[in-house]
């Protein structure tokens, strides 16, 4: 038989046992700054190019997160208590949320130094530009090779499973939309049960990806035929050994990454710096001659690459290259998640 | 013979704590899914307009009603020859049941992306016979195999009880009274044993509504399950409005189960109280064992055991890969995991975080047994009902429901988050297995010793405790096992500087290509393993006791 | 205090004094106005069916259960607030008890580990403790290795080991065989002769009752209906009830008018001092003679025919059932010797000395008597 204040004791005993155990997570990091990222092989070759030479030149330790989780920025810009710093991601969100759920920073710096193309808000700091291109593997395609979104969407011609990025947000639409005729300056709006008609006839043959992990895998394994993917985790694949792939550089859609930090960031001078230096030239040129993706500054122009693997994925080398629309994407990015989910999940 | 009153007392502090961290929240759910974005029936009338929605909802019931047809056709077997063997033999049997339930889903599911992919083992086995190599992953095939697996433990267990307690002589009074063996089984065994088939299909329906990592990890969209599409809406797309809708929907189909499987002569109490660390213990019975029995239950307990121990050997390998077996073996990946700093400290933060969950939630939980047994009113079973919420509601569910509250008060991303949300969790399992030790003990016991001159604390701890000692320590390795294996709510409470063993091994899996994987997951076996043990040397003291 | 705490090892009991003790649980009253007066040394039963109280006072005694009203004196020192752990009673419970994560003799010492006295002590008390109730040899088992009559043995060992001044045992044999009960009780007895400890026995067997106990206590609906030695109870009962649970009885009802004593038609002659109004007449088994119908009676009997209905030899005794109609159906019992001589089926005759009759006043419905079907 306990009495209450026995109880009350022991669980006074208990919780001061705990607490200097809960304490000891206040302690403070010494400057720290939280990047969130998609990760994977990316962040391995960011971490080589810049992220940690930014550490060792300034002491400033950059905690990573990933993948990118725009929903848990805003959420916690919401809610007052934000954890991230520094986000990588595409400028459709910089352009939604500038002044929001994003500060805006383009006049801490020199934005004249990139290509125009590239800066398209006050929020986001041009990083990097890559490609969304397609791969074939050339055992099994031995004479007749795919050679444009026509050939990915056509199984009677190129019969094979098909690796397919499983988002709605991604390029998806702009693919079988090119790929059923539409002229690349024409593709917005885009048409939804156009494109995803195009889809119909491949559906039996779709083996979806969702992360970088997958992507390379399914490489590495060798065991679809052709592949819509990440130019950069595909390349670091081929690069890894998947070398049955050959990258089919036929209007890849061209898309960029932007550096942003969420309003209230509590390391926002550590973040300020950071972008700093990862835009520097000296950063973008060791990484974009490092890693398959390319330079959004007009004074980086790589002419010698780690391998020649990189050096044909390179995303400079594409001149037919597709652009997106970023303000029409973020002002549809629901109906473009909806109708995907709609139509994959069937 | 204090008045029960006074136990009521020791329910409050596990009460209190589950209305705030468990009941609160929920209740909130449901009030969102009413008033956000804007008060009315927005969100159902949503849900219910869009054929994607309705279609992944009719979907997670098809597929949790197929995984307990799978299990119940697989365990019956599998039940039945445990009741046959030896002591010796059905130690093994029912170790094979407690090593995966022991052993972390993450784990679990990535053993399954190893072994079922395009290369892996069964591709391979296959390969001998001339078939394949097959897509098992990214399909329903994968799925199915994983959660089949994972929900095997859950219905064995109910069901050798019920074919324990079956006393044999009634099939041998059936053969005297002229039916044939098999009609025998049909006409006697069958019937007796509908309690169990009520009872583990159940708990395997409905932990299987809120199935999330395994088609996340393993299925494609044609799979998505509404777990993956409430936190797709939740944490990715913050429309708590729709989300919570969700999970009310979800939670209304478990109440509904729950409810008809009442009627059918189960209840939310066995649903609670099957005990998962020693199935009742009852005599062998001799009976004839068919080969064919005995090599289907082989099967079953190698595909219960076999997945995660494949994880021992890749992580040892030398390659950059998954490939298996490896080509060539290193300790390079071990190195990896203990000079990461990611690593290291995410080991550290669970440990940190599991040790302080076994102190709350053993006190909390042993506690709260002696009131709700003590007290003996309606108020304990009451109060006992609240304390199982977080194990029959879908984890999902609580997820959410935390995560939404948590935002606001500020305990997301610290250790006072995850440690009161795992405790929530552990609570039920410590009240679940020291309140079934209470129910045997004899109150008069701590009168004697009070009447020897023992104070009432002094009484309980040298009489009480000792007597049901191993079914606190049985229950603080549990309370320890669940914070230290637990993902679902910890993706959602992770942060950048706090992240937790298995939140780090899901994100890798997601992210690249690396053994430190395996690492990890073989590290988390053994800790499992010497829990098992542990388990095990508790148990055997107490039956010395008793 | 300090007197109560003090040991007994001088073998001198406590004086122990209940006034006006009262337990209730919101309405429900458990025991009401009990007074109880107990010398140092006396071995006093509580008896009573089950839910009569007996057991709520024995748990207000040992201070596991608090009164609600009244008072409990140890030796003329109020104990009421005095927490159980404190007052020094040795108990022993129905089904003992006994720790089973402990062996026998841990079960002994442990209220003596509880008073930290020096480990030599603890050894040597056990072990004499042991001896005293026969079971040194097994200081060592597993209580679960024990019999029934062992552990109740070990029990009634740690009870007493501390040398308490007060013994309350609630039901002690109550688990056990006929035979083992009674070579229990007489050691039982033989015990308290030897170490002269007050003791309170709550028990619901009156002839264990009478065998054990200096007075005796009967308890029925919360209350004591009456106190004495067996003998005055069993002689001279004050209620139906009393005369009904102590030892075998018939009850007449019915009511006394102009010094006869009247049950539905019949007269009967009762003994003296008997004032008008409800009483019941109580005639024991062994008092009641059966003749053959045409047989004599001796003068001055209350007589009334009627049947055998049964008999049935039991050695020394022999028992009848004799019906006799509208004035109901009487239990006799017949020493050897005085066997009569009649059978089943005979019409006899059914007579008793108006003295050996004793007139209980008022009327119990809830006891049975004669005019009960059997």
């Amino acid at each position: 038989m306990i009495t209450g204040k026995v109880k009350q004791g022991a669980m006074a005993a208990v919780l001061a046992a705990a607490l200097p155990l809960v304490a000891g997570e206040a302690t403070a990091q010494n400057r720290a700054l939280v990047l969130m990222s998609s990760g994977g092989v990316l962040l391995d070759a960011q971490k080589k190019a810049f992220i940690e030479p930014f550490e060792e030149a300034t002491g400033i330790r950059v905690v990573t997160v990933a993948p990118v989780d725009f929903g848990k920025i805003q959420t916690q810009v919401e809610v007052g208590r934000v954890e991230i710093d520094v986000v990588e991601w595409a400028p459709e969100f910089a352009i939604r949320f500038c002044g929001t759920v994003l500060e805006k920073i383009t006049d801490e710096f020199d934005m004249s130094v990139f290509d125009p193309k590239y800066v398209s808000n006050e929020c986001g700091i041009p990083q990097a530009t890559f490609t969304h291109p397609f791969f074939y593997n050339k055992n099994v395609f031995t004479g007749d090779v795919p050679s444009t979104w026509a050939d990915f969407f056509d199984t009677e011609k190129f019969p094979g499973k098909r690796a397919v990025w499983n988002s709605g947000y991604g390029t998806n639409f702009e693919k079988a939309l090119i790929a059923d005729g539409v002229a690349a300056e024409d593709l917005y709006p885009l048409d939804f049960e156009r494109a995803l008609a195009k889809f119909d006839g491949i559906k039996d043959d779709i083996i979806y990806w969702n992360t970088a992990a997958q992507l390379v895998q399914l490489m590495q394994e060798g065991s679809v035929d052709l592949v819509a993917g990440w130019g950069p985790a595909a390349t670091q694949a081929i690069i890894n050994g998947a070398d049955a792939y050959v990258p089919v550089m036929n209007q890849p859609i061209m898309i960029y990454n932007q550096l942003m930090i969420p309003t209230g960031a509590p390391n926002r001078e550590e973040a300020l710096e950071f972008i700093r230096f990862v835009t520097s030239q000296e950063s973008q040129l060791g990484h974009v001659s490092t890693y398959p993706q390319g330079p959004t500054r007009k004074d980086v122009n790589p002419t010698e690459f780690a391998n020649e693997t990189l050096k044909q994925n390179y995303p400079g080398s594409a001149t037919n290259a597709v652009d997106l629309d970023p303000s029409w994407r973020w002002q549809h990015i629901g109906e473009m998640g909806d109708a995907w989910v709609n139509w994959s999940t069937q | 013979m204090k008045s029960p009153n006074m136990w009521k007392l020791a329910v409050i502090p596990a009460l209190l704590f589950l209305m705030v961290v468990v009941i609160l929240p929920l209740g909130n759910t449901i009030w969102t899914s009413f008033a956000k974005p804007e008060l009315g029936l927005g969100n159902y009338v949503e849900f219910f307009a869009r054929d994607a929605y309705v279609r992944i909802l009719v979907r997670t019931i098809l597929t949790a009603l197929l995984v307990t047809v799978a299990c119940l056709l697989i365990a019956f077997p599998y039940a039945y020859l445990m009741t046959l063997v030896g002591a010796r033999w059905r130690l093994v049997m029912v170790g094979a049941i407690l090593i995966p339930f022991w052993t972390s889903a993450v784990v679990r599911t990535f053993a399954w992306m190893v072994l079922l992919q395009p290369s892996g083992l069964v591709n391979q086995a296959l390969g001998l016979f001339g078939l394949g190599p097959y897509y098992l992953t990214g399909n329903l095939i994968g799925v199915l195999l994983a959660m089949t697996q994972v929900m095997l433990p859950l219905m064995i267990l109910p069901l050798f009880s019920a074919l324990a307690s079956i006393d044999r002589k009634l099939l041998v009074a059936a053969n005297g009274l002229g039916s044939p063996p098999l009609r025998a089984f049909r006409r006697v065994i069958l019937p007796l044993t509908v309690p169990g088939i009520v009872a583990g299909s159940v708990i395997v329906f409905v932990s299987s509504l809120g199935f999330y990592l395994i088609p996340q990890l393993l299925g494609s969209p044609r799979q998505q399950l509404l777990s993956q599409l409430i936190v797709d809406e939740v944490s990715v797309r913050l429309n708590f409005g729709i989300g919570s809708a969700m999970a009310v929907v979800l939670f209304l189909a478990t109440a509904l189960i729950l409810l008809s499987a009442r009627k059918f002569g189960g209840s939310t109490e066995t649903f609670g109280s099957t005990n998962v660390l020693s199935p009742r213990g009852a005599e062998t019975l001799s009976g004839r064992r068919p080969v064919a029995l005995v090599i289907f239950s082989g099967i079953v307990g190698m595909i219960l055991v076999g997945p995660a121990m494949v994880l021992i050997p890749l992580s040892f390998t030398n390659e950059a890969s998954f490939v298996f077996p490896p080509e060539s073996y290193s300790l390079r990946w071990y190195a990896n995991f203990f000079s990461s700093r990611d690593w290291i400290e995410a080991l550290t933060n669970s440990l940190k975080i599991a040790g302080l969950v076994t102190v709350c939630a053993t006190v909390l939980g042993v506690l709260a047994s002696f009131g709700i047994v003590r007290s003996r009113s309606r108020f304990g079973r009451w109060a006992q009902g609240i304390i199982l919420v977080p194990r029959i509601v879908p984890t999902v569910i609580v997820a959410v429901a935390v995560y939404a509250v948590f935002l606001v008060w500020g305990f997301t991303a610290t250790t006072t988050g995850f440690v009161m949300a795992h405790t929530a969790l552990a609570v039920p399992f410590v009240v679940v297995i020291v309140s079934a030790a209470v129910k045997t003990l004899d109150p008069r016991l701590e009168i004697a010793a009070q009447s020897l001159g023992s104070s009432p604390l002094r009484g309980f701890c040298r009489v009480t405790l000792p007597l049901i000692w191993p079914s606190v320590a049985s229950g603080a390795l549990l309370a320890f096992i669940t914070s230290f294996d637990e993902v679902i709510i910890s993706l959602f409470l992770q942060g950048p500087f706090l992240r937790t063993l298995p939140v780090l091994m899901f994100s890798s899996i997601q992210d690249r290509i690396d053994p430190t994987i395996a690492v990890a997951s073989t590290l988390i076996l053994a800790l499992a393993s010497i829990l098992i043990i542990l388990n095990l040397v508790f148990r055997k003291d107490g039956q010395n006791i008793s | 205090m300090a007197k109560i705490l003090a040991d007994n090892s001088e073998g001198q009991g406590a004086a122990v004094r209940l006034e006006g003790v009262k337990r209730s649980y919101g309405d429900v009253i458990a025991v009401e106005n009990v007074n109880l007066d107990v010398k140092p040394g006396e071995f006093v039963t509580l008896l009573g069916p089950s839910g009569s109280g007996k057991s709520t006072t024995l748990n207000i005694i040992a201070g596991f259960e608090q009164a609600t009203a009244g008072e409990v004196f140890v030796n003329d020192q109020p104990i009421g607030r005095l927490p159980a752990h404190k007052r020094n009673m040795g108990m022993v419970f129905q089904h003992y008890a006994l720790f089973p994560h402990m062996t026998v003799s841990q079960n002994v010492a442990y209220p003596l580990e509880e008073r930290r006295m020096a480990k030599q002590d603890i050894a040597e008390k056990t072990r004499a403790a042991l001896d005293l109730v026969k079971l040194g040899h097994l200081g060592d088992r597993n209580i679960a290795q024990l019999s029934g009559g062992q552990q109740q043995r070990v029990a009634l060992a740690r009870a007493i080991v501390f040398s308490p001044h007060i013994l309350l045992m609630d039901e002690p044999l109550g688990a056990l065989d006929k035979q083992l009960r009674e070579e229990l009780q007489y050691e039982l007895k033989e015990l308290h002769r030897r170490i002269g400890v007050t003791v309170f026995f709550v028990t619901h067997d009156q002839e264990e009752a009478l065998a054990l106990s200096d007075r005796i206590a009967v308890f029925n609906d919360g209350q004591i209906l009456q106190i004495g030695t067996p003998r005055a109870l069993w002689e001279a009962p004050q209620s139906p009830f009393v005369a009904n649970f102590i030892g075998e009885s018939n009850l007449i009802p019915g009511a006394m008018a102009q010094g006869r004593f009247r049950a539905r038609d019949q007269d009967y002659q009762a003994g003296p001092n008997a004032g008008d109004g409800a009483a019941t007449l109580l005639v024991r088994p062994g008092q009641l003679r059966v003749s053959a119908a045409d047989g004599a009676v001796p003068d001055g009997h209350n007589r009334i025919t009627g049947k055998l209905a049964s008999s049935a030899f039991m050695g020394s005794v022999r028992r009848l059932v004799v019906d006799c109609g509208a004035n109901g159906r009487f239990q006799v019992v017949e020493q050897i010797g005085a066997f009569s001589d009649t059978a089943d089926g005979d019409a006899v005759i059914l007579h008793w000395h108006p003295d050996n009759s004793i007139l209980v006043e008022g009327v119990d419905d809830t006891v049975a008597n004669v005019f009960d079907a059997r």
